[in-house]
């Protein structure tokens, strides 16, 4: 029965990406092209080239990927509760067996395997274009696991918000600063940092990307937080859904 | 197996909009479920898909002497006001997708869709977008496809709004041919010929309480030589009828039919622009009876 209700979610993807090919091809020659320039920018900051800033190209572009896969991620169950709920369709996918959250989930599992091969597609060109060698650890997925797994957590909260305000578009500007601990932990990590959303995660992730050897208890710390916010996530899409359910809110927009 | 209501009560703030409602569905009967705009209706066929918590009762399958909760995916639903389908992808892709997150594989779901498609007159459309589909047309897929998931029970939220009149009594006789091979149907409709037509019984819904309910032919039998059928001598019924108060509905462009009081009937009569021709007492029409229930709920248009 799960395995029919994950199929269906790849029949829609695979057709709105077929019926929206032109977007699709635009969003990954965009993504390229702003890749592209921003290091063809950083290049000619120095006369000696990245390098001397102390950037190595290669896990650049990973983290690059990485990046974009988590956002689409903290974006994706939100989306889809708005989105169904404009074209009225909200009530049905909690008519699903085993109800909307379910569903959502599964719908987030296959954004994110969409994600990935978005990303690969656009990492091909930018190493052929940037002539780099991409050489992450062997364990890298375990390093990109929790980072995933906290955004999934943060996307059912999201989620839980736009089921009762359908609109949070404003409110994503404001939560993308939780992003910001993503970014300093990618220069280093300090003990400061185990608190903050995405931070052990990022940094993870980092010494995935440059080749380094797992840290196991940094890999410990990062999968229990992602572990907490995914268990939070849930709850409060529960939650909510109930209250929704409770108030009537559930198919309006 | 049966579809039990019991004592659902459903406030939102200050609105109660259930308020103790009891019906029961079985397997093989279509029950009518009417009542005006706002009385309820939808928000009970909500709750009885598990879309909204009541406040207090509960909805109960009963099979073979268990009893448990049914769950949202085990109805063929139609909701009123509701797209039901994606408008941007084909028909066929809608089907496999909402037959799949119920659980269904598309090698169950595809046969009875077609199946149900060719029965509406649409099996060459299956890969058109649903956007590129008349209103109509796009209702009767999304009927083709509650009723190819095969549920326990249908949830028909105003079916028929937006077909045509031969669509319109196509689908009286699939939900009469749905009725023999054994399904449960709750129908809400203002078309209350078709319901008068289909349903085994039905029940009026009226600021969220059962006004009354049982079968279709009691219900109006009860209230047989109660009402009166006034045929004229020109035909302007429907035009009279603006003019006139409550409990009147016209039965064709020369019959009225007045469901109430003789001295109210006679007042009226004074009063109108047409000559009578005749007038017999009658068994009232599901619409007249309706108008009766319901027509003092809104002041009459010469109050």
């Amino acid at each position: 029965m799960l395995c029919w209700q994950l199929w269906s979610e790849f029949l829609l993807e695979w057709n709105l990406t077929r019926r929206y090919w032109f977007d699709t091809l635009a969003g990954l020659l965009a993504s390229v092209l702003f890749f592209y320039s921003m290091v063809l920018g950083l290049e000619n900051l120095t006369p000696e080239g990245l390098a001397s800033l102390g950037l190595d190209l290669g896990p650049l572009l990973l983290v690059f990927a990485a990046f974009n896969l988590v956002v689409g991620t903290f974006q994706s169950i939100a989306y889809s509760v708005q989105s169904e709920a404009a074209l009225g369709t909200l009530e049905h996918l909690g008519l699903a067996r085993g109800g909307l959250l379910r569903q959502l989930l599964l719908r987030a599992l296959v954004q994110g395997l969409a994600g990935i091969t978005f990303s690969l597609l656009t990492l091909l060109p930018l190493v052929l274009l940037l002539g780099v060698r991409l050489t992450p650890a062997s364990w890298w997925p375990l390093g990109l696991l929790p980072l995933y797994l906290a955004a999934l957590g943060f996307a059912l909260g999201m989620g839980a918000l736009a089921l009762q305000f359908k609109r949070v578009e404003g409110f994503f500007t404001i939560v993308q600063f939780l992003f910001l601990p993503y970014f300093f932990s990618l220069v280093r990590f300090e003990p400061w940092m185990t608190h903050l959303p995405f931070a052990p995660g990022a940094y993870l992730l980092r010494l995935a990307f440059t080749g380094e050897e797992v840290s196991p208890g940094l890999l410990l710390l990062a999968l229990v937080q992602a572990l907490l916010f995914l268990g939070a996530g849930l709850f409060a899409m529960a939650w909510v859904y109930a209250a929704v359910r409770r108030r009537g809110l559930l198919g309006r927009y | 197996m049966r579809l039990l209501v019991q004592n659902v009560h459903k406030r939102f703030g200050k609105l109660e909009a259930l308020k103790g409602v009891s019906l029961e569905l079985g397997a093989g009967e279509i029950l009518g479920l009417l009542g005006p705009n706002g009385a309820g209706k939808t928000t009970l066929i909500k709750v009885v898909l598990g879309l909204l918590l009541p406040d207090g009762g509960e909805v109960v399958l009963e099979e073979g002497g268990a009893r448990r909760r049914p769950q949202g995916h085990e109805f063929g639903v139609l909701l009123e006001g509701s797209r039901n389908l994606y408008v941007n992808l084909s028909l066929l892709v809608n089907a496999l997708y909402f037959g799949g997150i119920r659980g269904l594989p598309p090698r169950e779901v595809r046969p009875r869709f077609e199946a149900w498609l060719e029965r509406f007159g649409l099996r060459d459309r299956l890969h058109a977008p649903l956007a590129s589909l008349s209103r109509g047309m796009q209702q009767k897929a999304a009927l083709a496809l509650a009723l190819a998931l095969k549920p326990r029970f249908l949830l028909l939220d105003e079916p028929t709004l937006g077909l045509d009149p031969v669509s319109r009594r196509e689908f009286e006789g699939i939900l009469l041919e749905l009725k023999k091979e054994g399904w449960g149907i709750l129908l809400t409709s203002h078309d209350l010929e078709v319901v008068e037509r289909v349903s085994d019984r039905v029940a009026f819904l009226h600021r969220g309480e059962v006004r009354r309910q049982g079968p279709t032919r009691a219900l109006l039998r009860d209230w047989a030589g109660e009402g009166y059928r006034v045929r004229l001598a020109e035909p302007k019924a429907e035009a009279l009828l603006k003019a006139l108060g409550p409990g009147w509905s016209a039965e064709g462009p020369e019959v009225l039919f007045f469901l109430g009081p003789w001295e109210a009937l006679r007042e009226a009569l004074g009063t109108l622009p047409v000559e009578v021709l005749e007038v017999s007492r009658g068994t009232p029409s599901l619409e007249a009876l309706f108008l009766h229930l319901f027509g003092e709920a809104r002041p009459s248009p010469s109050a």
